[in-house]
């Protein structure tokens, strides 16, 4: 292989050029077998060429972006659900209730959902009523 | 955050430890969100950059997501690494 012509595979956006999201290269066996018209021809082609690769990561990032919402979702809802129990058992309003498993996740070194799904078990109950 | 502070103290103390960390706003908000918060993306930037206030209790959360972050190093896209 004596030759190679490479150039940039542009995310296309409505803007215009995106970021290069990989390359399109070509090899000869000829020493100097590219010239100026070689890479706008390239450059032309890697512009459809470009489309379905950039179009599968958009697919992906909205495939784990899907995952990452499903997973804020359910814990939210435990979350909800632990507050909405404190409330009830402890008589407190909401921030009150918050401030009870956000206090308790620092103690124990945790994070606020651990702590959520303790309080059905009443582990996250203080040992006195805040006011 | 300190149990008593005033909103503007708790937002500034958020705000450090936020570029302390070196945070990017699109994780700190889905953390946010996944444990309870209500506002919107550009509603945390403003409140963040001081233009805008937040409910009690959605500062004390954005509070408690900045600190998981920190602390407990999730990928603020729900801890599912902790």
């Amino acid at each position: 292989m004596r030759s190679c012509l490479s150039v940039p595979l542009n995310a296309p956006t409505e803007a215009g050029k995106g970021e290069a999201i990989g390359a399109l290269k070509v090899y000869s066996r000829l020493p100097e077998a590219f010239d100026d018209t070689s890479e706008n021809l390239l450059t032309l082609l890697a512009h459809p060429a470009a489309v379905m690769p950039a179009n599968i990561q958009v697919a992906e990032r909205a495939s784990s972006l899907s995952d990452a919402l499903r997973d804020a979702l359910y814990s939210r809802s435990v979350i909800d659900t632990a507050k909405g129990m404190l409330m009830e058992r402890l008589k407190l309003d909401e921030r009150q209730a918050l401030r009870v498993m956000t206090d308790h996740a620092r103690q124990e070194d945790t994070v606020l959902r651990k702590v959520a799904l303790d309080v059905p078990n009443r582990t996250v109950d203080p040992p006195f009523n805040r006011t | 955050m300190s149990p008593d502070g005033s909103a503007g103290e708790q937002r500034r103390q958020t705000a450090a430890a936020f570029r302390k960390a070196n945070l990017k706003l699109g994780n700190l908000w889905m953390h946010y969100f996944s444990i309870g918060g209500d506002a919107g993306e550009l509603e945390i930037d403003a409140y963040l950059n001081g233009s805008y206030t937040l409910p009690p209790v959605q500062g004390d959360l954005l509070a408690h997501a900045v600190h998981e972050l920190t602390i407990h190093n999730t990928d603020g896209d729900g801890d599912r690494d902790v």
